[in-house]
């Protein structure tokens, strides 16, 4: 009996062939086990298990340790003293670093954001760049830089500030755009109410439906836009039957131009559909329909018969 | 001043969290049957090695954090019976070649069975025998975790072995 559980405990162990087993044991019964062991060796209490937090535990007792060393040797105070300083100032940069998050997106793609007050959402456009600082996101206001282009979608709560490179932008909640590349700053609200300053002072208020542009150091005249969100959000733009001048205007804001034209009758009307993603197709669909001819050159588009 | 190796040492600690944090929670497991219990006792037993790194030498660490996990344990339970229940593991590849609705059920049935049959073994024998197969620790490692001997262990994994077959059997005979 005692030598039959040492063998069962020997094939337990991986140390002892089954065929050995099976001259002490009967096969049934060895079927039995074998069924068992199959069976149990395949569960798991928890599949889903997340290992234990151990930064909680280490966390927790820091300064325990430095007081125990500190007792003991008092030669290694100044080293001690030193690198208490280094940890530190890692600890504070590391949470300084932990307190910025910035996205950015390369050429060609948007990416949707949520903000931090959980609600809020923006769109950053292609090649565009936008940063904040948690702590500029405390009750009363929401504050985050932008370089580029994007679209935001901003929920009521604090006051909402958009800094760019030329001026800021402040809501409280709505819906808008804030474009500030090449020469041009420009502000599209699409709901709500917007304020928008540039960094010489100049203030402008938006409502649903406008546009302001800021060139060369004043805002021209406010213009209005129909488009219910940033052309550049949708995959394609529709037309029918409106004039060029505003297929022009959208391809400014989709594609971020320049549009320079010179003896283009801009009242003749355009009907059809010109992608927001493929300015070459977009050019040419728009373009030698009119049998215009164009010249792209840095962001300028040049215009003529 | 001969320098011994303690788990103060952060290195040494995240270490042994690392290798014992999720057999610590299975041992929990099997010892009282509730998955939730096993995390906070199995915590609070690191928090507590932690606090007391100075007094336990790095050799019984692992032995010390599964008799405070095991002593929490009991000392919140007004002792319950028992019921285990267990997952198939996620890449375990046999249960998938499988898909005759039969041998499923079969299965699904042996499973509860035997399920059954390991909350009746006593607490020791069920605990290591599982600490053996789930957690496919060796007799040696075991019995140095639990301080116990290694006959002890292979006593009780033989043991239970034995008394599973039985306990299914019964329940076979008595079925039909």
């Amino acid at each position: 009996m005692q030598d039959k559980d040492e063998k069962i405990n020997q094939w337990l162990e991986g140390n002892l062939p089954e065929e050995e087993l099976l001259k002490l044991v009967p096969e049934e019964e060895v079927i039995a086990y074998k069924q068992i062991l199959n069976e149990v060796d395949q569960w798991i209490p928890d599949n889903d298990f997340k290992p234990l937090d151990i930064e909680e535990i280490i966390g927790s007792k820091k300064t325990i340790t430095k007081k125990i060393s500190w007792k003991n040797n008092h030669r290694n105070l100044f080293a001690i003293a030193a690198s208490v300083l280094i940890l530190l100032t890692a600890a504070l940069w590391i949470y300084n670093s932990q307190k910025f998050t910035t996205f950015e997106t390369p050429i060609g793609q948007n990416k949707e954001i949520l903000l931090p007050d959980g609600q809020s959402k923006m769109i950053l456009a292609s090649g565009s760049t936008v940063s904040w600082n948690k702590d500029d996101w405390s009750g009363s206001k929401r504050v985050l830089s932008l370089q580029g282009k994007g679209f935001f979608s901003v929920e009521r709560g604090g006051k909402f500030i958009v800094n760019s490179k030329k001026g800021n932008v402040e809501v409280l909640g709505t819906q808008f755009e804030v474009s500030d590349i090449t020469n041009e700053f420009r502000v599209s609200c699409y709901e709500g109410k917007v304020m928008a300053i540039t960094n010489n002072d100049q203030q402008l208020i938006l409502n649903a439906g406008e546009e302001g542009r800021f060139i060369k150091d004043k805002w021209s005249e406010k213009s209005s836009t129909t488009n219910k969100t940033a052309p550049w959000l949708s995959t394609q733009s529709t037309f029918s039957n409106v004039p060029l001048l505003e297929v022009l205007n959208t391809l400014e804001k989709v594609y971020d131009l320049n549009i320079l034209s010179e003896g283009i009758e801009v009242n003749r009307k355009f009907s059809g559909v010109i992608p927001n993603d493929n300015q070459e197709v977009a050019f040419s669909l728009v373009f030698d329909v009119f049998d215009i001819n164009y010249k792209l050159d840095n962001q300028k588009l040049y215009l003529s018969k | 001043m001969s320098k011994e190796l303690t788990v103060c040492e952060e290195r040494i600690f995240r270490e042994l969290h690392a290798e014992v944090n999720l057999k610590l929670c299975n041992f929990l497991y099997y010892k009282f049957g509730d998955l939730e219990k096993s995390r906070d006792f199995a915590q609070e037993a690191f928090l507590r090695l932690w606090d007391n790194c100075q007094k336990v030498l790095l050799t019984k660490a692992k032995s010390y954090l599964y008799t405070v996990a095991s002593r929490l344990f009991l000392d919140d339970l007004a002792h319950q019976k028992v019921k285990l229940k267990f997952q198939y593991r996620s890449n375990n590849k046999e249960a998938n070649y499988e898909s005759n609705p039969e041998f499923l059920y079969r299965q699904k049935e042996f499973k509860e069975r035997l399920e059954n049959a390991l909350s009746t073994l006593n607490e020791n024998q069920r605990t290591i025998f599982l600490m053996s197969r789930i957690d496919k620790m060796k007799n040696k490692e075991i019995a140095a975790t639990l301080e116990i001997s290694i006959k002890t262990v292979e006593k009780h994994v033989a043991n239970s072995l034995k008394l599973l077959k039985n306990n299914l059997d019964e329940l076979k005979n008595t079925k039909i």
